[in-house]
């Protein structure tokens, strides 16, 4: 009965988490150069409409946590900024992503994130909180 | 021997300043080879007359300098445009925003001076480092004008960076003081900023309150307007006419207030010798005054839906008529005005004032009730032009709705019709939209404008047929679409209204236009963008509909309806997702490319475009979406506002921090102000990210401009290289 209720829930994930996904945040899938030009970018675009804690902690694991990064990034270079969503380029995004999980203390590696929606579909949100 | 033929050169040109500069060879204000205004002189044109970098060695500038602006701490983006005065280069920096004086040789430090100002600029709705600052003097005595984000008005011995004992109360004016609100003792609750629009506000302080050192809460000594009235600030500087400064406010971010009221903004004149306020203007005309029967419920302060109309961008002045020209923005809440029917003058208007009384002489509104977030924003340019053969005086607002209101600046009368014209009517509830908008018949926009099926992309006809699929998810219209509201009761079933150019623009503050006085030709740097707006009920918001939004758990915000349930991530924005996110199939915009954004040549003698570029680069447009498979697709234009000043010869811009390519290298850019042909590039540092400023400083031309962001903000001086360093340069 457990197995057949854990394979229930299975089916009602999104299929966009059903992609493989070999990697996780917690594998160190950002550099530090590139957070700190994401830091760059946010300071210019993003800082003057959005609070740091719209975006970290508890409230960034709420909507986050198990989507696959292409997901985020979709959202946000879509939709982001406010006043001309798609307006920056698609490195630009990139390199906000990798700020936003430097943000909420994902641990950083030696390669960065690539504006790519299919590897970035390969890599899962995986919040600190969540794997306690 | 040549390079004392060169040296000799150089002394000459610099004497040839130095005399017409002491000979008062003074044209809008400015000084020959100055830059004492934001936007170069009085009438805001950007331009320059030197000619030292021309087509010729504009490819070998070189960085003379950089200033550490970071070094005085963070900023958001470094939107400064500095000024250059008798010898001195002057700027402001970081979100305290100091003022400080530069060596222009060498870009050293010759003074900085920083206001405290407590809760009110912990609480600023504009904590940035602004546009600039203004400049005034009489000969002996020099004065920088600076307005802080706290919004103190300062006057500084432009020498000494020392305050000017006579001006204020030791040379700082309360703003907040003389504008018809009592002050009170302020306090916090938490000891962050001011979070979007109006959430995490401060309060009125309780009788005895003590500040928290240790929580950062509490009430700090700070006087200020009792912050249930509204809150107030300043990004942008006075402007200087005469012995009079003008100065107005900027207020909260429109998008999510709380609050559906707030501070009606007012443009108030100050003796520049003592600091006395002369006079007020108020944007929102209180009941009696002239256009206070265009707010049809009541324009009363304190009121449901009074509130904002900021004149947050900076001015121009002719100072021979004697007024100053005032581009003002929109009233509260970006994209819902059903708390305030009417026209809500002066709403995204243009207002000329008499500078020495503030009596308004005209005014012209661009937009009728705007819900369209299109405040005017951006200094207009001043021209003298002969249009049918007639001189007319004009001054020209270029817009974020992408269009050019051309108006003589004696009367307010249009030069070309612009024609009250029907508009689209709102299908949210409480919404009156105005039913006519006025369009201009010239000049032509620079900007796409709303989107009808003609707009869209047709290279196939399976392409033609998805792109009108996608087109049609949304309200299409030629311009001034209103918002639709996302719960479906819209009678058309509409839940998103297609929105272009968008809030950004067209123009707006970081871009905007160059004009030329010697042929009457602007230059305007925009952008051209297609999205979508809709609204909704934000639980926690006093407004019916809002911009979607969830402020429910926001310091100051409504207590949680019964039954609320937060939504998580994308949900809460109740948007599109996937393929309808927006207007793109397969990484394909759906708009058919056009010569839209980028730099737009006009001659104002005519009205006529004369040429366009894109802004620094186009971009390849690839996508491996089947619906393509075979088809070229063309380039996309730059994206991004492009900064631009014009000179003898050039018009130079930079691409702005959201234009140009993303990595490195980045570019200044110089065209042909005639044709708009490219002819040079310069590597820089890093994107501008402010519109540039140039002058003579010591027989060389230099160009300035600030870059960066947070805590990487600096000043970057361009100029030739000297001669007998192997390039050579030196014309004069």
């Amino acid at each position: 009965m457990r197995k057949i209720l854990i394979i229930a829930g299975l089916l009602t994930i999104p299929s966009s988490r059903l992609v493989a996904q070999s990697r996780t945040t917690q594998t160190g899938v950002y550099s530090a150069e590139q957070a700190a030009r994401g830091e760059d970018v946010y300071a210019g675009m993003c800082k003057s409409c959005h609070a740091a804690a719209t975006h970290t902690g508890v409230a960034f694991e709420k909507s986050w946590d198990g989507r696959s990064l292409s997901e985020l990034f979709g959202y946000i270079s879509t939709k982001m900024p406010k006043n001309e969503p798609g307006s920056l380029a698609p490195e630009e995004y990139a390199d906000v992503l990798a700020y936003l999980l430097k943000l909420n203390q994902m641990p950083v590696g030696k390669t960065e994130l690539p504006p790519d929606t299919t590897v970035l579909g390969r890599i899962r949100i995986e919040t600190h909180t969540s794997r306690k | 021997m040549r390079y004392h033929v060169a040296k000799w050169r150089w002394t000459a040109f610099a004497l040839v300043i130095s005399v017409s500069t002491a000979s008062g060879q003074f044209a809008r204000g400015n000084a020959a080879g100055e830059w004492r205004y934001w936007g170069a002189d009085a009438w805001s044109t950007r331009y320059s007359p030197l000619s030292q970098i021309d087509a010729s060695n504009f490819g070998s500038l070189q960085v003379a300098w950089q200033w550490n602006a970071g070094q005085f701490g963070d900023d958001e983006y470094y939107r400064t445009t500095p000024l250059y005065a008798n010898g001195r280069l002057f700027t402001v920096a970081t979100t305290r925003r100091i003022a400080a004086a530069i060596d222009p040789a060498n870009g050293k430090t010759l003074w900085h001076w920083r206001l405290d100002e407590g809760i009110r600029w912990q609480k600023a709705p504009r904590q940035f480092a602004g546009r600039g600052l203004a400049y005034w003097t009489d000969g002996p005595n020099e004065r920088v004008i600076v307005v802080t984000p706290g919004y103190h008005l300062a006057s500084l011995d432009a020498k000494t960076g020392v305050p000017d004992p006579k001006f204020g109360k030791n040379g700082v004016v309360d703003l907040m003081d003389g504008l018809g609100y009592a002050l009170v003792p302020l306090a916090v609750d938490d000891s962050g900023p001011l979070i979007i629009s109006d959430a995490a506000p401060p309060r009125k302080a309780r009788p005895g309150e003590k500040w928290d050192p240790v929580k950062k809460t509490g009430a700090d000594g700070t006087i200020g307007i009792d912050p249930a009235e509204g809150q107030i600030a300043n990004s942008s500087p006075a402007i200087v006419v005469g012995d009079v400064i003008v100065v107005g406010n900027s207020a909260v971010h429109g998008y999510f207030p709380i609050r559906t009221h707030n501070i009606a903004s007012a443009i108030r004149g100050f003796d520049v010798h003592t600091g006395k306020q002369l006079w007020k203007f108020n944007l929102i005309p209180q009941p009696g005054e002239f256009g206070a029967e265009t707010w049809t419920k009541s324009s009363k302060v304190g009121s449901d839906g009074v509130g904002k109309n900021d004149a947050w961008a900076p001015y121009s002045a002719d100072p021979e008529l004697g007024l100053v020209y005032i581009p003002v923005g929109m009233p509260l809440m970006d994209e819902y005005g059903g708390h305030r029917p009417g026209d809500n003058l002066f709403g995204t208007s243009i207002v000329a004032l008499d500078v020495k009384t503030g009596k308004r002489r005209w005014h012209y509104q661009f937009v009728h009730h705007d819900i369209w977030d299109y405040d005017s924003p951006m200094a207009p340019n001043v021209l003298d032009v002969t249009v049918n053969g007639q001189s007319r005086k004009i001054v020209a607002q270029t817009t974020k709705q992408g269009w050019i209101y051309a108006l003589d600046r004696v009367t307010g009368e249009p030069i070309w019709p612009i024609v009250e014209t029907p508009v689209l009517q709102s299908e949210v509830p409480g919404e009156q939209t105005s039913k006519t908008q006025p369009i201009p018949s010239k000049p032509a926009p620079y900007s796409q404008q709303g989107l009808v099926e003609s707009d869209l992309i047709d290279y196939t006809p399976a392409i033609k047929d998805s792109a009108l699929k996608l087109a049609k998810k949304c309200r299409m219209g030629p311009y001034f679409i209103p918002a639709s509201p996302t719960d479906g009761s819209a009678p058309s079933g509409y839940k998103c209204s297609w929105y272009a150019p968008g809030a950004s623009g067209g123009v707006n503050i970081d871009g905007g236009t160059a004009a030329d006085p010697e042929t009457g030709r602007i230059y305007v740097g925009s952008q051209s963008g297609l999205s979508t707006i809709q609204v909704q009920k934000d639980p926690c918001s006093e407004f019916r509909y809002s911009s979607p939004h969830d402020s429910c758990g926001l310091l100051g915000a409504l207590p949680a309806p019964p039954g609320y349930v937060a939504q998580a991530g994308s949900a809460r924005g109740n948007g599109f997702e996937g393929r309808a996110a927006g207007s793109m199939i397969g990484n394909v915009s759906i708009l058919k490319p056009k010569q839209y954004g980028g730099v737009t040549a006009y001659d104002m003698n005519t009205g006529d475009k004369i040429w366009w570029i894109p802004n620094g680069i186009t971009t390849p447009v690839t996508t491996t979406d089947p619906l393509f498979a075979g088809v070229s697709l063309p380039p996309q234009p730059g994206r991004g506002q492009a900064q631009i000043i014009t000179t003898k010869t050039l018009v130079i811009y930079g691409t702005g921090r959201s234009g140009g390519p993303p990595r490195p290298p980045f570019h200044l850019y110089a065209v042909d102000k005639a044709t708009g042909k490219d002819v040079g590039r310069v590597q820089i540092p890093a994107k501008t990210t402010a519109v540039p400023m140039t002058f003579m400083h010591q027989g060389r031309q230099y160009i300035v401009f600030a870059t960066g962001a947070g805590s990487n903000t600096a000043l970057v001086a361009l100029t030739l290289p000297k001669a007998g360093d192997g390039a050579g340069q030196t014309k004069h």
